[in-house]
């Protein structure tokens, strides 16, 4: 319920709002083929001229000329396509070449110490780089019944996103079906290592 | 100032730099047309509370 949920959310810095968002756009763009509302809401995108900023100037763009269709058959063939897709954004396959492997039942068993369960309706794996992204989104914004520290979100992300996100956007980036969603590969893996070099800063565990 | 304040300080302003300017607005925004949007009628955000656990999940195709 939203009702719930708000109220476990504490407030937090604008830093730690913004990063939020970025893993819930993330989670957004990433999780399903978009909606007309959607691709409108990535056409009034705007950037900066930071490289981050930039690159969600070239979403905007790609938002406002291809077609809500094309965006979604490119959707489909990247991450869906028939038998797969291009590309295959679990955290298990980057990491062991298979799916469903050990990554996946580290990350049930950390997902549940934190008490935090798939719906039951979900058949999505739970190391699907959008479901990762919700999950930090969650972590940050307290969703989750509790606030978690910086050194949790940092050990979650150390486990489970770190080692392959990176890799898969920069695939993301690089597919040879990617146009709209290619800066969205961009977005992710600067993102990436914004929270990996951001991480590190905080010398407090 | 403490070692930890001072990872705290860069930690902020190293954020502000790389993805504040970037993000605020855009991301926030396009964040939150998702959510009004993958809102299924009278539920929440996807989240949901049981008695014992926050339950998690994603408002995905399945």
């Amino acid at each position: 319920m939203v009702s719930n949920a708000q109220k476990t959310v504490n407030k937090i810095s604008e830093e730690e709002a913004v990063r939020a968002d970025m893993y819930t756009f993330l989670a957004s763009v990433l999780q399903v083929e978009p909606s007309k509302e959607l691709v409108l809401s990535y056409s009034k995108l705007d950037g900066d001229n930071t490289s981050v900023g930039k690159a969600f100037g070239v979403l905007s763009n790609l938002a406002k000329k291809i077609p809500v269709e094309d965006i979604r058959s490119e959707f489909h063939d990247l991450f869906i396509g028939v038998g797969r897709g291009e590309l295959m954004p679990y955290g298990s396959y980057y990491i062991t070449g298979f799916l469903h492997d050990k990554p996946l039942a580290k990350l049930r068993r950390d997902l549940n110490a934190m008490g935090v369960q798939r719906e039951d309706n979900i058949k999505e794996p739970e190391d699907h780089i959008a479901c990762l992204c919700e999950v930090m989104a969650g972590l940050i914004l307290g969703t989750f019944g509790k606030q978690f520290s910086l050194s949790e979100q940092r050990s979650f992300f150390r486990k489970h996103i770190q080692p392959w996100a990176e890799h898969f956007f920069t695939d993301l980036e690089g597919a040879k079906t990617a146009i709209f969603y290619s800066p969205v590969g961009t977005i992710g893996k600067l993102y990436m290592k914004i929270e990996e070099e951001a991480f590190e800063m905080d010398a407090s565990r | 100032m403490s070692k930890n304040n001072k990872g705290k300080v860069d930690r902020r302003k190293f954020l502000k730099m790389s993805a504040i300017g970037a993000a605020s607005g855009g991301a926030a925004l396009a964040a939150k047309n998702v959510s009004a949007e993958t809102l299924p009628t009278g539920k929440g955000l996807g989240y949901r509370e049981t008695e014992l656990v926050k339950t998690y999940y994603l408002t995905a195709r399945f």
